[in-house]
């Protein structure tokens, strides 16, 4: 009951409600593509390409005649998916070496701290084009580039928060239970994680969102003619003064799934503050 | 009686050298209650946490032994440690506000244990609910679905010794049980104490520097100081007669109502530095007895009268060859 009071405590406040609301509309445009869009997204009508919005095409038409509305549907799917593969395989990947980091210290923290200072070092951006380039362009090569450029964030805090844990006497307390280490990180020390891996997760989903986007911009994402936003907004490029619907739609859209992700991480931040009142 | 436990010239030393603890003997009877008591930094609780060989890096147990039971513990693999830990001793610390895991009930963590022993699940959360009334928990079947937040420190302090008695170790260590509670609270937690000891025979060493819980609870007293063990005895013997130096002035520290004017006596100067080694006897920069013996050579434990053992040089048998 106190769970659900402060949930709605949440909701009710303006920005909390709105990213939710805006969250719920990509996810819910993602499920339901096919019923929402009035055409598939690979369909080309050249008789029409470039005109501008009608009743047929609602956002207008791309230079070979592709419904514009069409292919920002059907791209929810696709970013919401990058999106999500990449946060879950950096979140595990983060989380690991964070715990075996914190936990055991020593040579194996250092170990893990040298390769996590490396990779905050390089440029995540250039370092995922690298690694896309090397497994070739596609839209689950490029989820995996984003995972590995970005676990460190998590591995840093996650480590840290170890850290802090491992000495309340709570963890010892399940030593001389005689609990082996294995039991003390799964039953003690990770679900006394759970509010910030949420919290981290929910916060790396919008990046991830939009590093994706970014990918698919320059090629490299899914390709032709799957329709990614970055690479459907890329593609308008050319025709921007012509027909400045190609460009435009897929960029609000973008920036309308990362606010509603950020703003929605916000909330469930507070929520999961145990110092929040209600 | 046969002795439970026997620490034999344990000594931990910190990166630094750092000499925490040098030194220190003593034993325990079957459910007898052994305390020790010192200032805060004496070593006290590094000591309790060298016999359950939870000494955290970067402090390290250098020497002596620490037999339980007749086996070393010093020398056991890290396993048949785990093993010892919990079934055979038990500890419950100092902060009961972190001593229970946030994110499981009271009952589940009573019962952790038992399952942890193989016992089945539904058992063991019965035995558990069994434990949390015997340790006076009011409502004890719905606070055992409670989870730590929506209960007080001192019934926490309950559940967490319910939890290491529900096992029924030979040994349990209390580091400093109830210096986080308020005093009305502490008298419950002491009186259950006594009462669960008897009630399963156990053993306790109960570590504090509190006289009150020293005479409340103890059959015998040591005493500490910058990680010796100065004088050990029988709990009215040190009360009545105590020999060394800093535990007579420390039973003078003692606030009493009765004494009416005047304000805290207290004992002047600090615990030496312990990173540098000390020619003479820890305590000579505070004595007011202090002699030139004192400063240049360590005094030997010896002695006394039966029972009663004291290491300085004032004391009979406190200098070797005299």
């Amino acid at each position: 009951m106190k769970k659900k009071s402060k949930l709605l405590a949440v909701l009710r406040r303006p920005l909390a409600f709105i990213g939710f609301a805006m969250l719920a509309a990509v996810i819910l445009t993602a499920v339901f593509a096919p019923q929402i869009a009035p055409h598939d997204y690979a369909d080309m009508d050249l008789t029409m390409k470039l005109s501008g919005p009608c009743a047929d095409y609602p956002l207008g038409t791309d230079q070979y005649g592709r419904c514009v509305f069409s292919r920002i549907v059907y791209g929810s799917r696709i970013a919401l998916r990058v999106g999500l593969i990449a946060v879950v395989i950096e979140t595990v990947i983060g989380v690991t070496l964070g715990i075996l980091a914190g936990y055991y210290g020593k040579t194996l923290d250092r170990v893990i701290m040298f390769l996590t200072d490396m990779i905050w070092s390089i440029p995540p951006i250039i370092l995922a084009m690298a690694i896309v380039l090397l497994l070739g362009p596609s839209a689950e090569h490029v989820a995996v580039a984003i995972a590995l450029v970005t676990w460190a964030q998590f591995t840093k805090i996650v480590r840290a928060k170890v850290q802090s844990i491992k000495t309340l006497s709570y963890i010892e307390a399940a030593r001389i239970y005689g609990e082996s280490d294995l039991q003390i990180i799964l039953r003690y020390i990770l679900p006394n994680l759970t509010s910030t891996i949420v919290i981290l997760a929910s916060l790396a989903l919008p990046s991830a969102i939009l590093s994706t986007t970014s990918m698919g911009f320059l090629s490299l994402g899914a390709q032709e003619p799957l329709p990614d936003w970055g690479m459907i907004l890329s593609g308008g490029i050319q025709f921007i003064k012509k027909a400045y619907w190609i460009s435009f739609w897929p960029g609000v859209a973008i920036v309308w799934t990362v606010l509603g992700f950020n703003l929605t991480a916000e909330g469930v931040k507070d929520l999961l503050d145990p110092r929040m009142k209600v | 009686m046969e002795n439970i436990l026997e620490v034999k010239n344990l000594s931990v030393s910190f990166s630094g050298g750092v000499q925490a603890v040098s030194g220190v003997s003593f034993s325990l009877a079957r459910g007898e209650t052994f305390a020790l008591v010192g200032e805060s930094g004496c070593g006290k609780s590094t000591t309790a946490r060298a016999i359950m060989r939870l000494i955290r890096e970067p402090g390290k147990i250098t020497g002596g032994e620490v037999r339980f039971c007749g086996q070393n513990l010093l020398t056991l693999s890290d396993r048949e440690m785990t093993a010892v830990r919990g079934r055979n001793i038990g500890m419950i610390f100092q902060n009961p506000l972190d001593s229970l895991n946030p994110v499981y009930t009271a009952g589940a963590q009573v019962a952790e244990g038992l399952i942890v022993d193989r016992m089945e699940k539904r058992k063991a959360w019965k035995l558990a609910a069994d434990m949390l009334r015997n340790v006076k928990i009011p409502d004890a079947d719905k606070r055992a679905k409670s989870y730590p937040y929506e209960i007080s420190g001192g019934m926490r302090q309950r559940i967490m010794i319910g939890m290491m008695l529900c096992r029924h170790p030979k040994l349990l260590i209390a580091d400093e049980p109830t210096t986080a509670l308020d005093v009305t609270i502490q008298a419950g937690i002491i009186e259950l104490m006594n009462e669960l000891r008897r009630e399963y025979d156990t053993a306790v060493l109960i570590i504090t520097h509190d006289f009150g819980i020293v005479a409340d609870m103890a059959d015998r007293v040591g005493v500490m100081y910058a990680g010796e063990l100065v004088e050990v005895g029988d709990v009215f013997t040190i009360f009545d007669r105590p020999l060394h130096p800093y535990t007579r002035l420390l039973m003078k520290a003692l606030p009493t109502i009765t004494k009416r004017e005047g304000r805290l006596e207290t004992i002047p100067g600090t615990v030496p530095d312990l990173s540098e080694p000390i020619a003479g006897c820890r305590f000579a920069s505070r004595c007011p007895d202090a002699d030139e013996r004192c400063r240049s050579a360590a005094p030997v434990t010896a002695e006394a009268e039966p029972g009663h053992f004291c290491a300085c040089h004032r004391v009979k048998g406190g200098t070797a060859n005299e």
